[in-house]
């Protein structure tokens, strides 16, 4: 058997195991859950003004690590290199440009 | 001779005089529904046509095939050669257009200036069918013009925003540029090689011989090919999204409506894809004369740099958008990147890994940017958090978009893990490890991007009301079918390695079959 007929037989089965646990799982799943969960007591309050808060923000998911390890990373590659305006872009661009007219001609000086 | 095979000439001209045809009727006919049927039809026979092409090409010549314009032989006058590589992008860019035809229909009810939308969704597909049949390197200029054209109008299609005016402004501005340069490459080649004809200059780079009509060469052709080469790739990585060419694109796709943002991310960008892939094994090639292999060789090695850094680069900033569109955009440049460093390892492997990612990718991104598009229409955002828990109520649009996901992330059975592994293989086999670490690595940072937009749209608490939101078969007809395209992908992998990207790349890495059916058209037609 090659490696993708074996890679194709091998994940069809993890699959079907997958499927299985599933199914599993929603048959003995506590029943009453609800599409909004669980409403938390506020005292009192109401409750809309405050769910967005209930989980966290989907922008804030990686907030650990962008802001404090990453940080200096992300400051160079999004502030300084992905500005968005034209000029930043155009250095970039020209420094390829140049690199690759240099490079063919040294390469046809040494070959030609 | 020439009628035999019309329906290699007939593609791209029918879809141009169908598109231009179209505001003609804007003077009688007001419906919706006459320009959804218009459009679908002509997407329809340009489906067709494809699939016959792809027939005739594999099936039936099994070789090259050359459509001469007027009759006059080439390199006098301009031909079509389709050959397995450009019957393959036909095919793959008629189906994820006609799907996108579909979904249009839905995403534009109640919208005004849907007969302009059509005229350029329809310029847009015959622009790049061009690109991919045109056998004459001037033509793939004009070719890229139309379809250039086209997707400027298209991302500023809401041009009462100014993010799209922007967007626009800047897209068309660096295009120019870039097609423009283009055109300078092309000046060097004529200068020297007395021609532009693909079938004739890449004669001319392996022999310096003489070649029919256009004679001997005329110029030094080791410095022109060194610096079109140097100029067309510039010009071309600009067309795929390669780092640091790539700044347009994730302003310019969000920017437009979705399914132009699917057009462009899964099939625009692999026009440039293609036009890299002509120049470096058929126009030009490591079998072509010194130092001219050399400066292909060099050029494979800074394109696999270049593809690298486009991969970290765009997987890292996926982590860090708020905005749906935009991280999916940064999306396509990472898989852009992966196929630009595999089909520039200059092995079959390294071809037939890259051209079949460039089909998933071309499959799956459209699912996800047709998916994503459903929900962000119906959230009324798309901002992450702004969307949250809509998915809840959409669920087999979020199914759709999760399998997308899955696909381009590499889970099996679906495609992207094939392909994804081909691109391993590739690497390794080639003796660089670090490219296959470089693969593991963005494809672990996009899967974080890809959490969070999941946990936003479906994990994290609806924040307001849905309950008006309801699924409709309009758009869930092109998901569905796209979703299937992705498991028979994958689960024929064996099948269509050997099938369809075997003879592809056989006849990449021997471009003497696609020099040969030019030759006989001009011993026919020129005596």
């Amino acid at each position: 058997m090659d490696v993708l007929t074996l890679t194709i037989f091998t994940t069809t089965l993890m699959l079907l195991v997958g499927l299985i646990i599933l199914t599993s799982y929603l048959m003995i799943r506590r029943e009453g859950s609800s599409k909004s969960g669980s409403d938390p007591y506020l005292c009192g309050e109401s409750i809309d003004d405050f769910k967005a808060y209930i989980s966290v923000g989907s922008n804030n998911l990686y907030w650990g690590s962008v802001s404090a390890t990453l940080k200096k990373f992300y400051e160079v590659l999004r502030d300084k290199l992905h500005t968005g305006v034209l000029n930043d872009w155009l250095v970039l661009m020209g420094l390829w440009f140049s690199t690759a007219i240099i490079i063919s001609f040294i390469v046809v000086s040494i070959g030609g | 001779m020439m009628f035999e095979f019309i329906t290699i000439g007939l593609t791209p001209p029918l879809l141009i005089a169908i598109a231009f045809s179209l505001p003609i009727f804007t003077l009688v006919v007001k419906r919706k529904l006459f320009y959804d049927v218009y459009a679908l039809t002509a997407l329809t026979i340009a489906l067709i046509l494809s699939l016959y092409n792809y027939y005739l090409v594999f099936y039936v010549v099994r070789g090259p095939i050359v459509y001469p314009f007027g009759g006059w032989p080439p390199p006098v006058g301009i031909v079509y050669e389709v050959d397995a590589l450009s019957a393959y992008f036909g095919v793959t860019i008629s189906i994820v257009m006609l799907l996108i035809g579909i979904y249009s229909v839905w995403y534009l009810r109640g919208a005004s200036g849907y007969e302009w939308y059509y005229t350029l969704l329809l310029g847009l597909e015959a622009g790049m069918i061009g690109c991919v049949y045109t056998g004459d390197a001037f033509n793939l200029f004009v070719m890229i013009e139309v379809l250039s054209v086209s997707a400027y109008g298209l991302v500023v299609f809401y041009r009462t925003s100014h993010e799209a005016i922007e967007a626009g402004i800047k897209y068309s501005l660096i295009g120019a540029t870039a097609t423009t340069v283009y055109f300078i490459a092309l000046v060097f080649i004529y200068g020297a090689f007395g021609t532009l004809n693909m079938a004739d200059i890449a004669f001319k780079s392996r022999t310096a011989s003489e070649f029919p009509f256009s004679g001997v060469v005329v110029g030094n052709i080791h410095l022109a090919s060194a610096i079109s080469l140097a100029l067309s790739m510039w010009a071309f990585t600009f067309k795929a999204a390669v780092v640091p060419n790539h700044f347009w694109l994730p302003d310019a796709h969000p920017a437009a409506p979705t399914p132009i943002s699917a057009a462009l991310s899964g099939l625009v960008v692999k026009v440039g894809v293609y036009a890299i892939i002509r120049f470096l094994y058929t126009i030009y090639g490591l079998d072509t004369l010194q130092p001219i292999s050399n400066v292909v060789n060099l050029m494979m090695k800074v394109l696999i740099v270049l593809g690298m850094a486009s991969a970290l680069i765009a997987s890292a900033l996926m982590i860090v958008q708020t905005d749906i569109k935009r991280l999916i955009a940064y999306s396509t440049i990472m898989h852009v990147g992966f196929i630009v460093a595999g089909l520039s390892l200059g092995t079959q492997l390294g071809l037939e890994a890259a051209l079949y990612h460039t089909i998933n990718h071309a499959v799956g991104k459209a699912l996800l940017f047709l998916s994503a598009g459903v929900l962000i229409n119906a959230a009324g955002s798309r901002n992450i958090d702004e969307i949250s828990g809509v998915g809840r109520y959409l669920r087999l649009t979020t199914l759709t978009l999760i399998l997308s996901i899955l696909s381009l992330e590499g889970l099996p059975p679906l495609a992207g893990f094939f392909s994804k592994l081909l691109l391993y293989e590739a690497f390794i086999s080639s003796g660089l490890a670090i490219l296959a670490v470089v693969l593991i690595v963005s494809s672990a940072f996009a899967l974080l991007a890809y959490i969070k937009l999941l946990y936003g749209v479906y994990f994290k608490l609806p924040t307001r009301e849905f309950s008006k939101v309801k699924e409709e078969w309009t758009y869930l007809t092109p998901l569905l079918i796209l979703t299937a395209l992705l498991v028979v992908l994958g689960i024929t992998a064996p099948l269509f390695v050997n099938e369809v990207l075997s003879p592809i790349t056989a006849e990449l890495t021997n471009p003497m079959k696609y020099i040969a059916a030019a030759e006989k058209v001009i011993k026919v037609l020129g005596g």
